[in-house]
């Protein structure tokens, strides 16, 4: 965060802001959550037409359009180009584990994968290294959760040495239309998976250049198979639930403001279910521990589907 | 109605249960904590990551309940069909002989394959004998693997060229003998690594995988 920002925090709040609250505005105001830098360019593209459903100005996490009987297709893509940079293989498969979740969180089943790749000379080794770790990343996490890579395009040149574009994108299809993200007072949310300790501060850590030093705390680690069981009980769900939402960058702070917009919502930390002992509450908050949803629900009965393991 | 059963981790059983339908048979995708034997004719275990694979491919799917269920069925003539994973499962419980090793290369492996029919008298091959069938494989162990005399007689396709050739020019991941399919001896239970499902639609590049889902219909 920077002096200015810092300084703005302070006037909203009208008074010095706790460690927690700086924890949790830092990652909101990153580069990654919020699109500071890049947001006027955002703004330029056309995104009026009849065949789209969730254009640049409305859409929470992924864009939709309409084909002509009816079948909302639901685009996402994103990158994954620091992670990768410091953990290939586990930078390119939690990119791909975000652009699955969010596709679903618009209401959608995903159905097939993209990835753009920019690395540096192949005759360089770490290129290749980091290379050779993208793409199985990226395999390895499409295959174990059962939606296939149907393309991609790579190149190479000496401008991405030690700092490759990973790009994934994921198509999802639904033809039952859409998530509704209007909120109403009282409705309840709930985080499926568990919280723990990997991916701290990684918004903030994707915003700034890499600086050498070893940050790999800040990366998460892929578990296609907590993914899975999330991805196949959250569909399982959809119609029960209202909404639902992606616990990515920034965690659970970021996850539920972009949830609970102008409205407002209280979060007990002490219930979040974790995989390490003693979190911080703070940790609770920033944690980017990956394969975890948020589902929103105005009904009164809500029973999550059992998960049997022998 | 045929079960097609689901794990935590198990990917396929949707295009499973679609397959089934476009080979004229009714599918159920049911969880592997409820499934019912009693209500099923056969049953079909999808491919996937049953449980992450964790352990050894399949091996955790196999010491689940379910699989004591299944294997009480085939003891009883049930068809019982697995596929990929479900192939890993059923050699790891014990259901058919043999072990399903990493490939030969260490790789993942993905691409479409010509699987020649060498034993007709299985739930899935009656009157395919000779055949050659086109279909995708995608696995990492696949190889198969026996010791004795029983090998042969338990293999039901092998990998070979679209004219028929078995050797091992064709053979893709290091199975025995081109090893793609195996069955017990009376031929209700089989397991293979290729994806019959993959090729069960009109979109898809062939559809021989209904010639083999078509056997599981009926008694």
């Amino acid at each position: 965060m920077n002096p200015e920002e810092l300084t703005k925090l302070k006037s909203l709040l009208g008074r010095d802001p706790n460690s927690t609250e700086i924890a949790l505005m830092e990652q909101l105001w990153s580069e990654h959550c919020s699109y500071k830098s890049s947001r006027f360019y955002l703004k330029t593209f056309s995104w009026r037409n009849e065949s789209i459903v969730m254009g640049v100005q409305e859409w929470g996490d992924a864009g939709a359009f309409k084909l002509d009987d009816g079948t909302i297709v639901v685009l996402k893509l994103e990158s994954h180009n620091h992670p990768s940079a410091l953990d290939p293989f586990n930078g390119a498969a939690t990119g791909v584990g975000g652009v699955i979740r969010d596709v679903i969180s618009v209401g959608a089943r995903p159905v097939a994968l993209l990835d753009m790749l920019r690395v540096g000379p192949i005759t360089d080794r770490r290129s290749r290294e980091i290379l050779r770790g993208v793409v199985k990343g990226i395999g390895f996490y499409g295959n174990s959760i059962g939606v296939p890579v149907i393309g991609g395009e790579l190149s190479f040149d000496s401008s991405y040495l030690n700092n490759p574009l990973v790009d994934v994108a994921c198509v999802g299809v639904s033809t039952h239309g859409l998530k509704s993200k209007t909120l109403r007072a009282g409705q309840k949310l709930v985080i499926v998976g568990l919280t723990g300790l990997d991916g701290m501060g990684g918004a903030s850590f994707a915003s700034k250049p890499l600086d050498g030093q070893d940050q790999r705390g800040a990366i998460q680690i892929a578990d296609p198979f907590s993914g899975k069981i999330v991805m196949d009980k959250t569909l399982q769900l959809m119609d029960l639930v209202d909404d639902i939402k992606d616990l990515g960058a920034g965690g659970i702070g970021v996850a539920i403001l972009e949830l609970v917009g102008e409205l407002g919502a209280v979060i007990d930390l002490s219930r979040v279910p974790l995989r390490v002992k003693n979190m911080t509450p703070e940790q609770v908050l920033v944690s980017e521990t990956q394969e975890r949803m948020i589902h929103r629900f105005s009904k009164r009965v809500y029973v999550f589907p059992r998960v049997s393991l022998p | 109605m045929i079960a097609v059963i689901k794990f935590p981790g198990t990917t396929c059983e949707l295009e499973t249960a679609m397959a089934l339908k476009e080979a004229g048979l009714r599918g159920e995708i049911v969880d592997h904590a409820d499934f019912d034997p009693d209500r099923f004719e056969s049953v079909v275990l999808p491919g996937g990551f049953s449980f992450g694979d964790y352990l050894r491919a399949g091996a955790i799917a196999a010491g689940s309940e379910s699989l004591k269920k299944i294997k009480e069925m085939a003891d009883s003539g049930k068809k019982v069909l697995g596929i990929c994973n479900g192939f890993q499962i059923l050699t790891e419980a014990g259901l058919l002989r043999g072990a399903l090793l990493p490939n030969l290369n260490g790789r993942f492996l993905t691409k479409w394959v010509y699987l020649k029919v060498v034993r007709d008298d299985t739930a899935i091959t009656r009157n395919l004998g000779g055949r050659v069938l086109f279909m995708p494989i995608a696995h990492a162990e696949g190889r198969y693997y026996g010791e004795g005399d029983w090998v042969q007689r338990t293999i039901v396709m092998t990998y070979s060229s679209a004219t028929g050739e078995v050797n091992e020019k064709w053979n893709p991941n290091g199975s025995l003998w081109n090893t793609a399919a195996v069955a017990n001896e009376s031929g209700n239970v089989v397991g293979m690594m290729p994806h019959p499902e993959r090729a069960s639609f009109p979109f898809s590049r062939s559809t021989d995988g209904l010639q083999l889902l078509r056997g599981l219909g009926g008694r």
